[in-house]
């Protein structure tokens, strides 16, 4: 899996390519968790480029968002379509995450608080 | 019929190249990236639990894996030495709450349900087989 961190109006992004699945899981959430760890108060994870996510890494994603409230920081999505969509809402974690139609909603909602 | 097979040891390294036998037999058989998706994530969730939790000593072990599409159903398979273990025994995970409130883990048994039609457990000769079957043409 690739896994590009950049910023975008002072906010992290983090955009993963290909899917997130028991063998790299634990290193998508290790790099998420140590950006927050780093200091990131405002994290977008845009999974546009996702195909397919397993529970390994909605796991992943469930311990990065509690580090991020634990932080006091904001973390939401953007890109949640096709079959990522549909397991979110399979794991009703589309309603536990805050997740944007639009990676610009999603960049200025994380900005605006 | 088209059937395959497939046979891996009992390590997590395997689980690259079953991803890559999955994926393609999906694209022989020009499968919807519903049926691919329901496929590729099943087998995460059963193998990754089998080979993390699934035997008591720390032997190398074979686990069978089968694809087939008979008309229009695509029935996937099993077949391991390890621990009796019933995945349909399992209690449903709590899925309210938000970030903070929900507990990590128990969702791979909840996709394998959702995500397939119809899923088997038999325990025979000392051996866990479990089926899961999803039709192809109601993407």
């Amino acid at each position: 899996m690739e896994i590009v961190i950049g910023q975008s109006h002072g906010v992290s992004m983090v955009e993963p390519k290909g899917r997130i699945d028991s063998v790299n899981a634990k290193e998508f959430g290790d790099k998420v968790c140590a950006l927050i760890k780093s200091g990131a108060k405002r994290v977008v994870i845009d999974l546009a480029e996702i195909a397919y996510i397993s529970s390994a890494g909605f796991r992943a994603l469930l311990i990065a968002g509690k580090l991020a409230e634990e932080t006091e920081g904001r973390l939401a999505l953007c890109g949640v379509v096709g079959e990522v969509k549909r397991l979110f809402d399979i794991s009703a974690f589309a309603t536990a995450f805050q997740i944007y139609p639009t990676r610009e909603e999603c960049i200025a909602k994380v900005r605006a608080d | 019929m088209e059937r395959a097979e497939m046979r891996i040891a009992n390590e997590l390294a395997e689980l690259e190249s079953v991803r890559q036998w999955i994926e393609r037999f999906g694209a022989a058989h020009a499968l919807s990236p519903r049926v691919l998706t329901a496929l590729l994530v099943s087998f995460d969730e059963v193998l990754s639990n089998l080979i993390s939790y699934g035997y008591a000593d720390d032997r190398r072990h074979e686990i069978c894996l089968r694809l087939a599409l008979a008309g229009d159903t695509v029935c996937a398979e099993v077949e391991d030495d390890g621990v009796p273990f019933d995945p349909l025994a399992a209690p449903p995970p709590r899925l309210a709450g938000g970030v903070g409130e929900r507990p990590v883990g128990g969702l791979g048994i909840h996709f394998l349900r959702t995500l397939n039609d119809e899923v088997t457990y038999r325990r025979e000769e000392n051996r866990n087989r479990l089926r899961f079957k999803k039709s192809v043409g109601n993407a």
